[in-house]
C-alpha cells in the first residue's frame, strides 16, 4: 500500500516561527521607511531589485563612488535602528 | 590599506564591486583587524535582512518555471500576494523578442496562475504555497509606494519628469551597459518607473 510520504515537521514552519520572522520583517520595513531618501532608494535598487552600482549610478544620477558611500551609511544607519528595535521586540 | 579605505569599501565588497586586487587586500585586512571585521559583519547581516524581508516566498521546487525562466518574477506581485509568474515552456519569451511579448504572456498567464495558486494552497496538495502573509504585504506595498513617492517629490527635476519616456531613456542608457542586447531589467526598469502606485518590480531570480 502506498501511502504519502511523510514530512518530518521543520521548526521554521510552525506558527512561532512564522511570527517572530513576520515581526523581524516588519521591524526591517519599519526602518527602511526611517531612512533618509539618499540612502533609501540606493538600498532599494540594491538589496530589492539587485541593480549594479552602475545601473544605480545611472538611475540615481550620482556617481558609482556615491552609490557605495550611501549604501556604506545606509546600512550603517538601518542597522543602528535595528537594534533598538530588535531590543525592544 | 587602512581602516579607512577597508570601511569605505565594505559596501563595494558586500556587493562584489571591487576589482579583485581591491578585494584580495581588502581580505587581508580584515583577516587580521577585528574591529573591520565586526563593522563588516554588521553591515552583511544588514543585507542579508533586508532581502529576506523583502523576498521570504517559498521555493516551488516542483514547478518548471524557475529554472530556465528568463524573466524575472515580480516583487511587487509576490508582495502582494497575488500570485506567481508561471510561463509554460513555449510560451517563454526567447532573447531577443524583447520585453513586450514577455508582458503579452505575463498578462495573459497571472490571473489564472494566482488563482490556480489559491486553490492549491487551500488543498494543502501542492506542497508549495505563499509564505507573504497580507499584513506583510501591505507594509512591503506602503515601502514600495513610500520610496515611489519619495523619488516623484524629491526636485522639481523628478516631479516634472514624463517616468515612462524617462524609462525609454534609460532602456537605452543600460543597453550600453549590455552589450549582449535587450534583457529583462530593460522592462523591468521601465515598469518601475512608470508603474504609479500599482508597483509591478521585477527582480532577478535567484
Amino acid at each position: 500500500m502506498h501511502g504519502a510520504p511523510t514530512r518530518e515537521a521543520d521548526p521554521d514552519d510552525s506558527p512561532e516561527a512564522a511570527l517572530i520572522r513576520s515581526q523581524s520583517q516588519r521591524r526591517v520595513h519599519e526602518a527602511l521607511r526611517g531612512l533618509r531618501l539618499e540612502y533609501r532608494e540606493v538600498l532599494v535598487l540594491r538589496e530589492l531589485e539587485e541593480l549594479s552600482y552602475k545601473e544605480i549610478a545611472a538611475i540615481v544620477g550620482v556617481p558609482m563612488g556615491t552609490v557605495m558611500s550611501r549604501l556604506g551609511r545606509g546600512r550603517q544607519q538601518l542597522a543602528a535602528l535595528l537594534v533598538p528595535a530588535d531590543r525592544e521586540a | 590599506m587602512d581602516h579607512e579605505q577597508v570601511l569605505e569599501l565594505i559596501p563595494g565588497y558586500l556587493d562584489q564591486e571591487l576589482s579583485l586586487t581591491e578585494a584580495r587586500a581588502f581580505e587581508r585586512h580584515l583577516d587580521g583587524c577585528a574591529s573591520c571585521r565586526r563593522v563588516y559583519e554588521q553591515h552583511r547581516q544588514v543585507s542579508v535582512r533586508l532581502r529576506q524581508a523583502a523576498l521570504r516566498v517559498a521555493a516551488p521546487e516542483a514547478l518548471e518555471i524557475r529554472a530556465a525562466l528568463p524573466m524575472r518574477r515580480s516583487l511587487g506581485r509576490r508582495l502582494l500576494g497575488l500570485g506567481r509568474r508561471a510561463i509554460r515552456a513555449r510560451d517563454r519569451p526567447r532573447p531577443g523578442r524583447g520585453g513586450a511579448a514577455a508582458r503579452g504572456v505575463l498578462s495573459r498567464w497571472l490571473p489564472a496562475a494566482a488563482v490556480a495558486l489559491s486553490v492549491m494552497a487551500l488543498s494543502g496538495s501542492a506542497g508549495w504555497y505563499l509564505s507573504v502573509p497580507s499584513s506583510e504585504a501591505r507594509l512591503a506595498q506602503d515601502v514600495v509606494d513610500n520610496h515611489i513617492r519619495s523619488l516623484q517629490g524629491r526636485s522639481p527635476r523628478r516631479r516634472d519628469i514624463d517616468r515612462p519616456a524617462y524609462g525609454q531613456a534609460l532602456v537605452q542608457r543600460q543597453a550600453r551597459f549590455r552589450p549582449t542586447g535587450p534583457s529583462i531589467s530593460h522592462s523591468r526598469a521601465t515598469r518601475w518607473l512608470a508603474a504609479g502606485s500599482t508597483i509591478s518590480m521585477v527582480t532577478r531570480s535567484r
